[in-house]
């Protein structure tokens, strides 16, 4: 018994002093891998603080987490589409632009500022942007006909069985949002749905065609390993894959295709919510990651074009990302239908919702 | 031992707070409809109902039955024998057995899944090293296969508890009064072994019905079973919209199969509690 | 002395026999090995060169190195061996007491308790988890604070739903037990706590061995019910492995992980060798003295 209480005993301050941390502390909520760790350090090296982050792979558990007041987040890191739709629930904290001296408009990318000026004008008190993307089609470059497949037929190639031979699979990222939108955007119509008749069409495409993988991040990963032939992916999937495959010195046997017809071009941005406890200290991290040296350093971990553009610029003549970065697929601002995802109305939001779980339930 | 009466009160009231309270708590908000998990925007209706007993979650609900049976099936087929082989070995420690059945248990269960998924793909360790290219992930034998290797020691166990109890003297009853060795398991190992199978059943059954991880990972994401859809209802999925009251009333109505099966259980078991 | 009669066995009986034998013991070691094969295979990617593991391109120790670099990585499994330890510890004192009293109970009472008891045992993970995140929402909300989840709501957790796994170890073996033992110990002298101490927990001791480790077991391995519970700051290692599951493998997630796993299957290999020896040895010696007492 007593070898058991000092035992206990022992544990107990192994834990305790395991955990004791001076430090003021700044919670973040972001996305998995997608702030350069390193910078992370430098942060707070320079603040004397420790921040601690928590991840999430989607915007509606963003959501789900500020509003459960899961954690006590100072900063976070919602989606275009999701500022307007935390900012009319009242979950966001107006931003101090005092406290940032780094922003400035006029460094933004000109497509990407015209963007929040035409559909988040208001939004713009609440939010700084951070990185911009697309969607995207990743494909096996090693299976024969796949890539005249997709650059022929773009958005058929999800919707379309009777185009895609028996050997070829392929995956749908498993967010109702982007799933349905790609739907819409096969049938020529908006991702912004009005009226819940609107998807019926989309709803059929998705739930007749038997997808071989559903799946987020690891899609990505199954393309490159070949075990998946198409996929749908964030345009910054791809590059991430492609820094990790060159960084482990292997050849990518994957390429990637963006959509000429209509796509989506999406933003996200850095943000506080209401349950932030330390207000300063937020908005130096933002003004920190709005910083052109601390964005480049960023950006080359990252997979995604960074909002700025001069950083953009810097990473176009970089020798190194160079080979990468010229893609052009890296550049939101080459696609020419943008479509800009808008907050939905409930019922709308759950049927597409309701969609991929039918389509996923067979 | 009257004595020890009153530590059973604290633990009365333990889980009364942890276990019925959010029973009920689970069935009130089976009968409200609110916006994620604002609680003021809460508004009684029975629209939970309506939006639970629909095809798709019908569907899910079979689903995971089936597959959960058949996996349940399989540990009894290959769990039975290996508890009784090792049962009737002359090793004089059965405690390395139960060492040896639950040490894989002790590394991650969410990597194993993965690793073993990842092994079923056509592109695999297993084809570039040996040759052998399984093309079966992503289909229910992959996700039954994986529901066996996970939980078979959950099977083993109980059976093998329970024939480490047979008196050996009944067997030995059984063979001078002249029944042979197959008699003698039928009519007197099989039946003592029962409760064994049936606690068995239960803990395998249970868990690989309203798994979530397996079906998740294993079928590369085309199948959603009843674990599956609680979960996204519950906020850790990838939806839109969480529903908790839709979520609550699933789970009590998979509270009411567990309730269900205890009751069973201690049908068949008078004391119940040879679980293990 | 006693002449013992040898019958000689028919052929077609010891061949059978044996065939019987290699059967069984064929069976054994497929099924055995089929357990254990995704525990090769991780052992094998822990040192594989090759991040993605389709390929074994080499052989390396670096993924250990880089696990214990990984800053997240390492608190993540501080929480998971910290939380399975205290949870253990204190989930074994609580059930051993708690079976006690249940055992003492009246036959319907009794009936009743245990019926409560494998409710956590039997409910599905998110079941449980979501009600537990529930009861400490409101239990925050009711004295005042927002933000209770955290290390203690994940310790909590898990005691919770260890303790029955404890009770339902010790319970059948405390049936076992002479009711007359604890009585015949305090007529004889003892304090009650010592006769709790000194006889019956000695006779239920591998109720208690079993049940802990049960414990532990369910407890390392959580993953939904933490991560529904510990809220945004902790994690325990099966929530960095969900999270890290975006593994374009910047970070190298994966193959830290199959490092971190090889080194337990490792451990845990060891101790049953270890443990084995030990036994063999004891038996060893008894059996020395009772031919030495002869």
């Amino acid at each position: 018994m007593k070898k058991i209480v000092s035992l206990l005993g022992l544990i107990l301050l192994l834990v305790v002093l395991a955990g004791c941390d001076r430090r003021e502390k700044l919670y973040v909520l972001n996305w998995e891998e997608y702030i350069n760790e390193d910078l992370v350090i430098k942060f707070e090296k320079e603040y004397g603080v420790k921040v601690v982050i928590d991840g999430v792979t989607t915007n509606e558990s963003m959501y789900n987490k500020i509003e459960t007041r899961a954690g006590k987040y100072d900063v976070v890191f919602p989606s275009d589409y999701m500022v307007q739709r935390m900012y009319n629930d009242g979950m966001l904290l107006g931003l101090d632009f005092d406290k940032l001296p780094n922003y400035d408009v006029e460094t933004f990318d000109d497509k990407l500022q015209y963007l929040r000026d035409n559909y988040f004008g208001e939004h713009q008190k609440y939010s700084v942007p951070y990185f911009w993307g697309t969607l995207a089609i990743m494909y096996n470059k090693n299976k024969a006909g796949v890539k005249e497949l997709v650059e022929e037929h773009e958005w058929a190639v999800f919707f379309d069985k009777s185009i895609i031979p028996s050997n070829v699979t392929v995956g749908m990222y498993d967010s109702s949002r982007d799933a349905v939108a790609a739907a819409l955007f096969y049938l020529d119509k908006s991702p912004n749905p009005t009226s819940v008749d609107e998807l019926t069409e989309a709803e059929s495409l998705l739930v007749n065609f038997k997808y071989d993988f559903w799946g987020t991040d690891n899609l990505k990963d199954a393309v490159s390993a070949e075990n998946l032939d198409i996929a749908l992916v964030y345009s910054g999937d791809f590059f991430d894959t492609i820094f990790f495959t060159l960084a482990t010195g292997n050849v990518p046997t994957f390429d990637m295709h963006v959509p000429t017809g209509r796509n989506n071009v999406w933003f996200d941005t850095i943000a506080i919510p209401v349950t932030c406890t330390k207000i300063d200290l937020a908005h130096a991290f933002i003004n920190f990651l709005l910083d052109y040296d601390n964005a480049l350093e960023n950006a080359g971990f990252v997979g995604y074009c960074p909002a700025r553009f001069d950083v953009y610029q810097a990473m176009l003549n970089d020798e190194e990302l160079q080979a990468v970065v010229s893609h052009p697929g890296y550049y939101p601002g080459n696609v020419e239908n943008a479509e800009v995802f808008l907050t939905l109305d409930k019922k709308i939001a759950e049927r597409m919702d309701y969609i991929l779980t039918k389509a996923r339930s067979k | 031992m009257k004595k020890f009466k009153r530590f059973a009160w604290p633990y009365f009231f333990w889980m009364f707070v942890f276990t019925v309270i959010p029973i009920f708590l689970l069935f009130a908000m089976s009968f409200i409809e609110m916006k994620s998990l604002n609680f003021s925007t809460a508004r009684f209706s029975f629209s939970a109902f309506s939006k639970s007993f629909n095809p798709i979650y019908l569907n899910a609900f079979t689903n995971s039955i089936r597959l959960a049976l058949i996996a349940t099936v399989l540990c009894i087929i290959i769990g039975y024998p290996l508890a009784y082989i090792v049962s009737n070995l002359n090793i004089t420690n059965r405690f390395s057995f139960l060492l040896i059945l639950i040490m894989p248990m002790f590394t991650n269960m969410l990597l194993r899944v993965n690793t073993i998924s990842k092994l079923l793909k056509p592109e695999s360790i297993l084809k570039n090293v040996l040759g052998i290219s399984l093309n079966i992930s992503g289909s229910e034998k992959a996700v039954v296969l994986v529901m066996v290797l996970m939980y078979l020691p959950f099977m083993v166990f109980p059976i093998f508890t329970v024939l480490e109890k047979i008196d050996p003297s009944l067997l030995e009853a059984s063979r001078d009064l002249g029944a042979n060795n197959f008699k003698t398991f039928l009519k007197v190992t099989l039946p003592l072994s029962v409760k064994g199978i049936s606690s068995g059943i239960i803990m395998v059954f249970l868990p690989c019905a309203t798994s979530f991880t397996i079906p998740y990972i294993v079928s590369d994401g085309t199948m959603k079973l009843i674990g599956n859809i609680i979960e996204d209802k519950m906020g850790l999925g990838n939806v839109i919209s969480t529903d908790y009251p839709v979520g609550s009333l699933l789970s009590i109505i998979i509270l009411i199969a567990v309730m269900g099966a205890l009751w069973l259980i201690s049908k068949i078991d008078a004391e119940g509690e040879t679980l293990l | 002395m006693s002449r013992v009669l040898r019958v000689e066995e028919p052929l077609s009986r010891k061949i059978s026999r044996r065939v019987n034998s290699i059967i069984k013991f064929s069976f054994l070691t497929i099924v055995i090995l089929l357990l254990y094969f995704p525990i090769i295979v991780i052992i094998i990617q822990s040192v594989n060169i090759n991040v993605q593991g389709t390929y074994f391109s080499g052989f390396t120790l670096e993924w250990y190195g880089k696990m214990f670099g990984d800053r997240k990585l390492m608190s993540a499994i501080k929480n998971t061996i910290s939380v399975a330890l205290l949870a253990t510890v204190m989930s074994t004192v609580l059930g051993t007491l708690f079976a006690l009293g249940i055992n003492s109970l009246d036959k319907r009472r009794r009936k009743q308790m245990i019926i409560l008891n494998n409710v956590p045992v039997l409910n599905a993970d998110v079941v449980t988890g979501v009600s537990l995140f529930f009861i400490f929402k409101f239990f925050g909300i009711i004295i005042g604070k927002e933000f209770l989840l955290g290390y203690e709501t994940m310790l909590i957790a898990h005691i919770f739903f260890c303790i029955p796994y404890v009770v339902l170890s010790v319970l059948p073996k405390l049936n076992e037990v002479d009711k007359n033992l604890y009585d015949a110990a305090l007529d004889l002298g003892c304090t009650p706590r010592g006769a709790l101490m000194k006889v019956i927990v000695p006779s239920v001791r591998t109720g208690i061995f079993t049940g802990a480790l049960l414990a532990f077991t369910m407890s390392f391995d959580d993953f939904v019910i933490s991560y529904l519970v510990a809220g945004g700051e902790v994690k325990n290692f099966s929530m960095w492995l969900y999270a890290s599951q975006r593994s374009s493998g910047r970070t190298f997630a994966w193959p830290k992980a199959y490092a971190y796993n090889a080194i337990i299957s490792i451990v845990a290999l060891l101790i049953l060798v270890v443990y084995n020896i030990v036994i063999i040895n004891k038996q060893k010696n008894n059996r020395k003295v009772r031919v030495n007492s002869n």
